[in-house]
């Protein structure tokens, strides 16, 4: 039997400074951790201690991971010091992740804020790979200011050249400054005059808790029915494994049972955004 | 089913020649309350059969208050002492219920506990009948009873000679035919001795717990008294020290830690889980700040909820045994029975 606490050891190949506060790791475990696209796992710094991370990078890209990573707690900021080479540990992966197959022939509508937008990019980069199964994609993302942007390569340059009959972007901030010529607004706003069958499509969702709370009530106000709105939760998964009890959410363990929940199976539990 | 008898004689012969090759632990009196001790072959006489559960749960036998349960970056290699092989006598009916709870947790599902698994198969569990309630006992409100039927591997009943014994278990079979000599097939007679000890004691939790019976069950009670008022006047009797947590023999959340291993001369680390409890205010904070239950009430309710009806749901059993140790424990002097009645009425 194989014990479900021990990382599996990675060397760090790259960190690539993606804002101010956010950094990308790309990862080269030792052995391959095959995942499911939204499933996430437990990156250790080496005496340090844990925290939970889905991957960013592609669910078939097999000899490397990248991990999005915001400078919040200790383990992030200790992780924010790691440079390439050196070693971390990775345990995973965890949780039901996106149920590709019931997207599939439908359109996809995604939202993203901030440092969300990494579960949404390994999603996405999953979903154009087979970009034939599904019927449209419309990605909207919101950052704080465009320094806050993550990806800027991919958003602002490589994925608005992508087939525009059947990847749609929007983007947007918050606050712009001297050089932003684009969008001005919340995510939220970015959902005003879309272009999506919303009966036949989903919503995936992906940002901080404030974010994820005003998209769904848009959303809810849009037509969509809660059963398709898919909603990425933020609790404190600590083992992963479904036992160690910090990440509950009424009767679901978010590592577990998540960390993807359709809102129609969670909005009447308590305090789910705070 | 076969039961058997033996006299106290014979069982301390047993126990003594069970010592040679195990680990015994079982309950003995220190002032007026019952704790594991460890068993020495001049201490038989100390052990308490009977009276009612122990003031520690079983929970720490298998699964440790602290635990190293990785080493990386390389596996540090295993000592070649194996541990020595435990027998527990004197659990209670409450006792194991509580290590099915567990072994749901630890045993079942896609991720399997080694430690726990490991410490359960080397495990031995002679269980006992109450003889007692003890105050704070409620085991007949979540369908116990004072005395086991299923989760041992023998069971002592004890009636005026010796013990009316009970197998439940290959395990336990197994020890019977080892020592068949000092076993006898018991009669009819003893059978119904422990039977009217038994109703006898059933009567008494089921008498000291009948103001609280307000006739729902406790799932029904939580589920559909979400919002009210009680979670919030009895949690403010709440000191925040988790030691309904800690007693509880059926709390299983901990932390994870990680440290560096030890005066190791190469460079290692260790991930160590130690107990955890939900009551502590930032059990579920995040490194953002975000905490879904900032409030005791909102923990308060969150274990109760856990037990009667999140765990029935997920496991199909209630992680309650009855068994009063978070009564017994609470500074604050909040009574799971009472709560529960005040909300449910």
């Amino acid at each position: 039997m194989k014990n479900p606490y021990l990382p599996v050891s990675a060397e760090i190949l790259e960190v690539i400074e993606e804002t101010p506060n956010i950094k990308t790791f790309v990862l080269k475990p030792k052995e391959e951790i095959p995942f499911r696209t939204g499933q996430f796992m437990e990156l250790t710094v080496p005496g340090i201690g844990e925290a939970p991370f889905t991957p960013s990078s592609s669910s078939q890209v097999k000899e490397k991971l990248d991990f999005t990573v915001m400078n919040a707690g200790k383990v992030t900021s200790a992780l924010h010091k790691a440079k390439p080479s050196d070693k971390v540990g990775v345990r995973g992966p965890y949780g039901a992740g996106y149920p590709l197959d019931e997207f599939k022939g439908r359109e996809v509508l995604i939202v993203g804020g901030g440092v969300g937008l990494a579960p949404l990019r390994s999603f996405f980069l999953t979903l154009i790979e087979d970009i034939k199964l599904y019927q449209k994609i419309t990605f909207c993302y919101g950052a704080r200011t465009p320094s806050d942007i993550v990806y800027k390569n991919l958003v602002m340059n490589e994925w608005p050249k992508l087939d525009k009959k059947k990847v749609a972007l929007r983007l947007t901030v918050d606050a712009g400054d001297k050089t932003w010529k684009g969008k001005v607004g919340l995510v939220t706003t970015t959902l005003d005059n879309l272009n999506v069958d919303i009966g036949g499509s989903v919503a995936v969702v992906c940002g901080p808790p404030i974010m994820m709370k005003f998209t769904t009530f848009k959303l809810i106000d849009l037509g969509y029915k809660p059963e398709q709105i898919y909603l990425s939760m933020e609790k404190n998964m600590s083992c992963g494994i479904g036992k160690c009890g910090h990440c509950m959410m009424g009767k679901y363990y978010v590592c577990k049972d998540g960390p993807v929940f359709t809102y129609d199976k969670i909005k009447d539990l308590p305090a789910i955004w705070d | 089913m076969v039961m058997h008898f033996i006299n106290f004689r014979n069982f301390n012969t047993l126990l003594k020649k069970l010592l040679k090759e195990n680990v015994i632990y079982a309950p003995m009196q220190i002032e007026e309350n019952l704790y594991w001790q460890r068993l020495s072959p001049d201490g038989l006489e100390n052990i308490v059969y009977g009276q009612i559960r122990t003031v520690e749960p079983l929970k720490p036998f298998l699964f440790h208050l602290k635990e190293t349960v990785a080493s990386y970056p390389t596996a540090k290699a295993k000592s070649k002492k194996t541990p020595p092989k435990t027998i527990i006598v004197g659990a209670k009916a409450c006792d194991l219920r509580a290590l099915a709870v567990l072994d749901d947790v630890f045993k079942e599902g896609d991720f399997k506990d080694l430690f726990y698994i490991a410490n359960r198969e080397n495990t031995l569990i002679i269980s006992s009948d109450c003889s007692s309630c003890g105050e704070t006992c409620f085991c007949c409100l979540v369908d116990l009873t004072p005395y086991p039927a299923t989760g041992f591997d023998l069971n002592l009943s004890r009636i005026a000679d010796g013990f009316v014994l009970e197998v439940g278990s290959s395990r336990g079979e197994q020890l019977i035919k080892e020592n068949e000599f000092v076993f006898q097939e018991a009669s009819s007679h003893m059978v119904k001795e422990r039977d009217d000890v038994r109703a006898e004691v059933l009567n008494q939790v089921k008498k000291q717990n009948e103001e609280y019976d307000v006739g729902k069950s406790y799932q029904e009670i939580v589920k559909n008294n979400f919002q009210s008022e009680v979670w919030k006047t009895e949690a403010e009797k709440c000191v925040e020290c988790a030691a309904c947590n800690q007693v509880c023999p059926t709390c299983y959340c901990f932390l994870l830690y990680d440290q560096a291993s030890g005066a190791e001369q190469t460079a290692g680390y260790e991930k160590v889980r130690v107990w955890d409890a939900c009551q502590y205010p930032k059990f579920s904070q995040v490194a953002g700040g975000a905490n879904p239950r900032k409030r005791r009430a909102e923990r308060l309710r969150h274990r109760y909820a856990h037990k009667f009806d999140y765990f029935l749901e997920n496991f199909d059993i209630v992680a309650c045994t009855g068994c009063g140790r978070c009564i017994q424990a609470c500074p604050g002097k909040i009574d799971m029975r009472e709560v529960l009645s005040k909300i449910g009425k």
